[in-house]
This record gives C-alpha cells, structure tokens and sequence, in this order.
C-alpha cells in the first residue's frame, strides 16, 4: 500500500480527537456565549459580540505543535520515510481543515441569515468584518488562517526536533531581538500611520490571502526541518 | 548475488566521541544474524543508520544494494523493531496494529491476531497504559507479521519474563522456517538465543570482533582446566583469550586457529580437563581481550 496514504489513515484514525475535539471547545465557548446573551440582554441594537471563535485557530497552532511530537518518532519508525510523512500529515490536514472551514462557513450563515443571530443578537461565527463580503469569505478566512496556525506550530515544533533546546532558544532570542529592533524602526520612521492605513484599505479576504505566502514559508522550512531530523 | 546489507568503513562520531569506528561487514540473505555486545558497543547505532534513522559520519552502508536515506525502495523492505519505539499517547494497541497492517507489504493479519492471543494483549488499550512487557511484545508482533525481507529486533525483549521470551523465539523460528527472511537479532542475552543464531557479528567499542558462521565458533573455543603447569605447557603457542587461577589451578579459554587444528583433542590425551564454551562466554572472553588490548594501547 502506498505509504503517503498509510500516514493520511494514520493521521485520521482517532476521528473522536482529531473531528470532535476542537469542535468540542468552540462549541462550550459558544454555549457560554449563548447563555449570557439569553440571560443578560444588550440593550436594544447593540448586540453581543464575541471572540470566541478565536479558539479553534488557538488549538490548530498548538495541534501544529503536537502532531510531530506525537506521529513522526512513530512513522519513523516504521520505515516510513521523512517526505511521505510529511505529505501525509500536510493532506490529511489540508482535508480537516477544508472540513472545518466548511463547518465556519455553514455556522455562520446558520447564525446571520437562518436563526437572526439565535433570536438574541449574539455575534459567534457571523461578525463585522470578518463576514464581510463574499459569501465565499466566510468559507476562505478561516481555511486559510487555520492552515497558517497548523503550520506555524508544525514549524516551530519540527524546528525543535531537528535543533533541540540550544537552537529553540537562540531562535526565541534571535526573533525577539529582530521584532524588537523591527517595531523600533517602524516607531522611528514613523510608519506606523501608513501601516495602519494598509490594513484599513484591505478586506479581511484580501489579508488571509497575504497569509499565504506566510504559510507556505512555514511549511517549506517545516518540510527541511524534518528531512534532517534523526530520532 | 548483491548482500542484504553491505557496510563499508562505516563510521559514526559525535563530536570527538566514535560510537561505530570503520566496520565493515555483510549480510546475506535469509539467515538470521545475532549482533552482539554490550550496551553502548554501537549496535543501535548501526541499526538506525542502516535504516536512515541517523546519518552516516563516513564510509557506506548499503541494504538491498542501495543506499537507505529517504529511499523507499529500501526502507519498503525493512521491519525495525527497536526497545525505544515510541507511539502516539493516543493509540490503542488495534491502532498499531492497524497503521503498521497498512505499511507493511506482506502483513498477515490473521497471524497479527494470534500473536496478540499468545502475548495476551488487550487490544483495545491504550499504548502507553502497556505494561513494559507487554510493549515489548506489540513490537515482537510487528516483527514478526510485517514478514519484511529484512526484519531487524534491537533488544526486543525488555520486561518480558523469560516464558514470553522463549514464545518470541519459538515463533521467530517457526516463522522464519515458513517464510525465510534475513533477521538481524540483537540482544545481549547471548545464550538464550544462541540456538537460533546462524551467523554472530560481535561489536565491542566500537570495532566489530567477530564476523562468523556460528558452527564454525561454536568448536573453536574452549576451556583448559588442571594444573598450573601443564595448562601452561599446552597453552604455549596458543591463542588465550583468558585465564583464571585458584591455587595450583588454573583455567585458560583457548581459541582454536583456523585452520582445523583440534586442541580439544591434545588437552584431553594430556590428561587436562576440557569444556564447551558457550556462545556467551565466547564472546564476553573476546570482549573482555579487547578492552584489555585497548587499554595497554593507550
């Protein structure tokens, strides 16, 4: 059997922790959320908005995190070689997460169009900005910004595996230093106004698109860290 | 006919420390081959870098002719059981089992299932609420109905008790005479497996000692036993590995040369007492030389 394929059985088979989990957190986030909002009113045309759907991003940086530390020692050791484990593990990733975008996508039109914000104006899945535009953004935000937590915590964990302690900790001091000097130097020339009026003039769309590239650097330097890593 | 494994000057260092120091050495096919030595000798260390799980400081290792980094053509072939196996926090021993059925080419899963019978696994818990013997064993299952062409057991066998030892044995035995395969069993239980073992490649420090059909080593050495004196006549111009005295008496462990010189013979017919060495003292004698050789050469 190809061995890509064993390593997408592999990543899919406890389906409990990897489909219910973090659906398990968003949605006790949501019930809270929903409670409060049925308790203790806004007054009229305010409306309850939350950030609580920031979780589920929040648990794929850190399942970034786990998932070498859990499955590479394990593949590795059944012969199975760096490069099918990782595109293993990146397309049985890719799925979970168009998956859980989709599942964003139907919530937050259940949520703005279906229910009215369930009947008590709270702001979940469906919120200013966020939803704006395209229908097709409610699905392609969060795809994109879950695939770039995945893969920054896959970076940062595959970077420890393949460096250990000493090079985690010259990286942690490297990129405080450098985004110490960087936000000095933005201070100093005064860029801050400009920046913030890029952002101003980009949809949210247009910004998880920016992350692209970002997330293609984190799982290209995530793939070299794992070719040379050695148990 | 290409061996199953060709190591060439093969080197391992870190730093200023030299685990595997230019061993060379070959595996042929369908035998089972004992590597042995102490721990730290650099037996893992071979074993991971014949399947790409470290790298090679210098010289070559080949399996299946080829060489084994990222190579799928290799590591398809290669089942390597190993004692510091690790897996995922979450897996029960069924989802081991399940994922290593997908990788493995010749799985026979109803084999699988009667391996877990006779090791007494619970299939459905967790891998790592297992008993140290019983992760042993989930290794030894893999082991044995991979049925990889070349299937590799580093200690296989921690916290088993000795009757599931003899059970890994006997069913590596049984299977092994179903379907032939190149097994490379290490271990330093020498004499539990002595009998199964067909070819030994002894590593001490570093440096590979012995590369041997093992009916040609099992004749080679023996024990002298008797009075100081005549031991010492018989044993002038023969190869001593060790000697121990008690009073008047002293006991020697002699190698054989190579060619079909029969010691045993003579020290019998001068009146001194003979004894079969087994595998395991042979080889704790060869280590023992060694390490005294390494240290009057410092």
């Amino acid at each position: 059997m190809n061995r890509i394929s064993a390593v997408i059985r592999m990543q899919l088979r406890k389906k409990l922790l990897v489909f219910a989990m973090p659906w398990l957190i968003l949605g006790s986030s949501f019930v809270v959320n929903l409670l409060i909002a049925m308790t203790s009113p806004m007054p009229d045309g305010e409306g309850f908005y939350t950030g609580g759907i920031a979780s589920i991003f929040v648990y794929l940086l850190i399942q970034g995190i786990i998932t070498p530390i859990q499955t590479f020692p394990f593949t590795l050791g059944l012969g199975i070689h760096r490069s099918d484990y990782y595109w293993g593990t990146a397309l049985a990733t890719t799925y979970i997460l168009f998956l859980f975008s989709l599942g964003l996508f139907l919530l937050s039109i259940i949520e703005g169009t279906w229910t009215d914000h369930w009947g008590v104006d709270l702001h979940f899945f469906d919120l200013p900005y966020w939803s704006d535009g395209s229908l097709l953004n409610r699905w392609w935000n969060p795809f994109a910004l879950l695939l770039n937590q995945f893969w920054l915590g896959f970076m940062i964990s595959s970077f420890f595996k393949r460096f250990g302690k000493t090079g985690m900790l010259i990286a942690t001091i490297a990129s405080i230093v450098i985004g110490t000097l960087g936000l000095y130097i933005v201070s100093y020339q005064n860029w801050w106004p400009s920046i913030g009026e890029w952002f101003s003039n980009r949809t949210m769309a247009e910004i998880t698109l920016w992350t692209l590239p970002v997330t293609f650097v984190f799982a290209a330097l995530s793939k070299l860290f794992v070719r040379r890593t050695t148990l | 006919m290409t061996p199953i494994i060709e190591a060439k000057n093969l080197t391992k260092q870190y730093g200023d420390v030299v685990t595997v120091d230019r061993v060379n050495f070959k595996v042929e096919e369908n035998k089972i081959y004992g590597l042995l030595g102490r721990n730290g000798a650099g037996k893992t260390t071979i074993m991971h870098m014949l399947t790409a799980q470290q790298f090679v400081s210098s010289g070559e290792i080949r399996v299946f002719g080829e060489l084994p980094f990222e190579n799928n053509n290799v590591l398809e072939r290669i089942c390597f059981i190993k004692e510091s196996q690790k897996y995922p926090d979450n897996f029960t021993v069924r989802d081991v089992l399940d994922t290593a059925a997908d990788v493995y080419r010749n799985w026979d899963r109803a084999y699988a299932l009667s391996l877990v019978e006779k090791f007494e696994l619970p299939l459905k818990r967790q891998v790592k609420k297992l008993s140290r013997g019983m992760l042993s064993a989930v290794g030894i299952i893999i082991g044995l109905a991979s049925r990889a062409p070349l299937t590799i057991f580093d200690e296989p066998y921690l916290g088993l008790d000795a009757v599931a030892r003899q059970m890994f044995y006997d069913s590596l035995l049984a299977d092994y005479a179903e379907y032939p395969r190149t097994v490379l069993l290490s271990t330093h239980l020498i004499d539990e497996v002595s009998n199964l073992l067909e070819h030994v490649l002894l590593i001490d420090g570093g440096k590979l000692l012995i590369d041997e059909e093992a009916e040609a080593l099992r004749g080679r050495v023996y024990t002298v036993s008797g009075p100081k004196a005549a031991v010492e006549v018989f044993a002038s111009g023969r190869k001593v590995l060790d000697s121990q005295s008690l009073g008047g008496m002293i006991q020697m462990t002699i190698e054989n040369g190579h060619s079909d010189e029969l010691g045993q013979d003579e020290a019998e017919a001068l009146g001194l007492s003979v004894t079969p060495v087994s595998l395991q003292q042979l080889c704790v004698s060869y280590m023992k030389r060694h390490t005294v050789s390494n240290k009057e050469g410092k």
